[in-house]
């Protein structure tokens, strides 16, 4: 999905929000955590993870020199 | 100005080979001044050598040495396997020693010369004084990560077993017992320079994982704080460097090193290939833009290290005003450093002492299987409130400083209000960080503002100003919570000694019994911490009308300094909080 590398490792969003990197196990087309509770497919994985970066509210902005001076 | 140090190190696997040629010919394509850190295992390798000796040849890249992927230990412990540990800084003296000697000498043959530079994640005072006597030669040291340790221990699922907490965040002349502590003099000094591994984001990295929040650009993708190849967090945070410029003389400075893995098809990287290249090419674009303005300039590590002691004196203070960049909280944060201590200032807790490391007390350690501190390289702290709950939220508070307002049997805690820094300023004799007011509401409507200045003025003394601006009196307690340790867990309080000096002086020896001391006329409070020989003490010009020091007990292993006094609309009281070696 991501692009054509062989292999892409999946990290558990649940952990992931807990700044843990706990890497996901496949069954299937599912994905499980052995550190929490966490199963679901990468579809799932990935809109975790785009709920997660919510909180960088200032993700795409760009903060100047000048524009952090007078922060 | 912003000096840069770019550091590449070259592939640890063939199938990286065409990514480190890719990295290192942006580089130079951009005209960049590169210094290669090359890994003992890669001065086996032919054809790395090879290139390394093109590119320091044609382009004049310097070469140094990383401290990974060490030669076997050749003693009679180990097992047919060999050792497995991975990093310098956990072998015993002997054992540095021994790889040190081999990897200094494997380099010699293969390059012709002794380097001048050479780095690990984490390169301890042992394995530091080792290196300088059997290569004097080396000037400069990638030695430590700036708060790197309890957050990234967890995040690492528990397995990445590097603690370098409470070291400074910019480079900095390391003490010969301790290399994350900044030397007192030069007799005290190890005699190279040191700089960090990676510049951390100065507020993101105190309170989360510094691999997330650093100037590589992996780091960034790792905490997912990019947007694809959109990544303007990677630039604020060069800025953020940047702006301590305003503070330190003109001085900034920001570490650069990156492996080729990442480049390389790296599953754990969540964006592709042709994306991480984009990221990567980027952020070094923007420091030729840098420099083209005249902004920035490139240094190999040796000709830095050169700079950095023809500049700055040992025990010149550091300072950084860090400004929250990526959560947009606003948040401001503001630390201090000399060889005497380390501070962090927390505005968005009124101002409190967040973070405080007392470099007086000199704690000499270094790491590895034969030490007492075993892994825990990390400077240990007196207040750490990431770590020791800081204010409180749960059971009951704990390290961390404040000031109470009391009025008509009403308390407000200033750890409650928001400020923000104000104004910094600086000159020979101290640093002074000026606040925002704090405006206490008490809920007869009366609100009472405070103005709080801190002056750092220089072999561990602190005056903390409370200036009352308008409301009403109030009685003022100044409110120091304190303890030791170098990890998020309780140390031993046991034999620390809470002295009070007034009308009523007293001493007790802490046993986690609860006990408070108190005196009228308090000039001062001082707790005695005998397992990392330093003195916390907080005393009065005048004398206050009441101190007390209070032992904590297991549920809450703290010991708690306080002064107090009635403060009357435009007044000040200045608080001195003072750090040395017992």
């Amino acid at each position: 999905m991501v692009d054509d590398r062989k292999s892409v490792i999946l990290r558990c969003p649940v952990c992931f929000a807990r700044e843990n990197d706990v890497v996901l196990l496949r069954d299937g087309d599912d994905f499980y955590c052995v550190k929490c509770s966490f199963t679901g497919s990468e579809t799932r994985v990935r809109e975790l993870y785009a709920d997660q970066q919510k909180k960088y509210r200032w993700r795409q902005r760009r903060l100047t020199l000048d524009e952090q001076r007078a922060l | 100005m912003l000096y840069l140090n770019l550091l590449h190190r070259p592939a640890e696997h063939p199938s990286q080979r065409e990514a480190f040629a890719w990295q290192q010919q942006l580089a130079h394509t951009l005209g960049l001044k590169v210094t290669l850190l090359v890994d003992y295992r890669s001065l086996d390798d032919a054809a790395t050598v090879a290139a390394l000796q093109h590119d320091a040849a044609t382009f004049g890249d310097e070469l140094g040495l990383w401290f990974m992927n060490l030669p076997p230990v050749d003693d009679d412990t180990a097992d047919a396997d060999g050792r497995q540990e991975p990093f310098l800084w956990l072998y015993t003296a002997a054992e540095k020693r021994r790889i040190i000697a081999q990897v200094l000498a494997r380099f010699e043959t293969v390059f012709g010369f002794q380097p001048a530079s050479v780095g690990a994640y984490h390169l301890d005072a042992e394995s530091l004084c080792i290196l300088t006597e059997l290569a004097p030669t080396v000037q400069i040291a990638v030695a430590g990560c700036f708060e790197e340790g309890v957050r990234v221990f967890h995040g690492c699922n528990h397995s990445w077993y590097l603690f370098t907490e409470g070291m400074p965040w910019a480079p900095w002349y390391p003490a010969i017992t301790n290399s994350l502590r900044p030397a007192a003099d030069e007799t005290d000094a190890l005699g190279i320079v040191a700089v960090p591994h990676l510049s951390r984001d100065l507020a993101l990295s105190y309170e989360g994982r510094n691999d997330f929040f650093a100037t590589h650009p992996a780091n960034v993708q790792r905490a997912m704080a990019n947007a694809g190849a959109e990544n303007p967090y990677m630039f604020n945070l060069v800025d953020q460097q940047r702006l301590q410029a305003d503070f330190n003389d003109g001085f900034a400075y920001t570490h650069v090193f990156v492996g080729p893995a990442w480049i390389a098809g790296d599953p754990s990287v969540q964006d592709a290939d042709a994306v991480t290249r984009q990221l990567y090419a980027d952020f070094l674009r923007y420091f030729v833009e840098l420099r083209s303005q005249g902004e920035a300039i490139d240094m190999h590590m040796d000709e830095f290290a050169a700079w950095f002691r023809e500049h700055i004196p040992i025990g010149k203070p550091q300072v950084a005003l860090a400004k929250e960049l990526l959560y947009g909280a606003e948040k401001h944060y503001f630390w201090y450093l000399d060889s005497a201590c380390r501070v962090l200032v927390d505005p968005t807790q009124g101002g409190a002492i967040g973070d405080l490391r007392p470099y007086a007390a000199q704690v000499a350690a270094h790491t590895g299987a034969d030490a007492d501190t075993l892994w825990y390289g990390s400077y240990p702290y007196l207040i750490q409130s990431q770590h020791r709950t800081g204010n409180s939220h749960h059971y009951a508070d704990g390290a961390r400083t404040t000031l109470r307002l009391t009025r008509h049997d009403e308390t407000i805690d200033l750890a409650h209000v928001r400020v923000r820094v104000a104004a910094v300023t600086r000159d020979a004799g101290a640093t002074i960080v000026r606040l925002t007011p704090a405006t206490a509401h008490f809920s007869d409507g009366v609100a009472v503002t405070v103005e709080t200045t801190y002056r750092f003025a220089g072999q561990g003394r602190i005056a903390i100003e409370r200036r009352l601006l308008a409301g009403d009196t109030v009685m003022a307690e100044e409110y120091v919570k304190a303890c030791y340790g170098v990890t998020e867990y309780p140390e031993d309080l046991r034999g620390v000694v809470l002295q009070v000096e007034g009308a009523q002086p007293g001493e007790l020896v802490y046993a986690y019994r609860s006990r408070t001391l108190r005196t009228a006329a308090a000039s001062a409070v001082t707790a005695l911490i005998p397992p990392i020989e330093a003195r916390l003490r907080l005393h009065a010009e005048t004398p206050r009308q009441e101190g007390t020091a209070t032992e904590g007990y297991l549920f809450s292993p703290y010991f708690t300094l306080t002064l107090t006094t009635p403060l009357h609309v435009g007044e000040m009281l200045r608080t001195w909080l003072t750090i040395e070696k017992a």
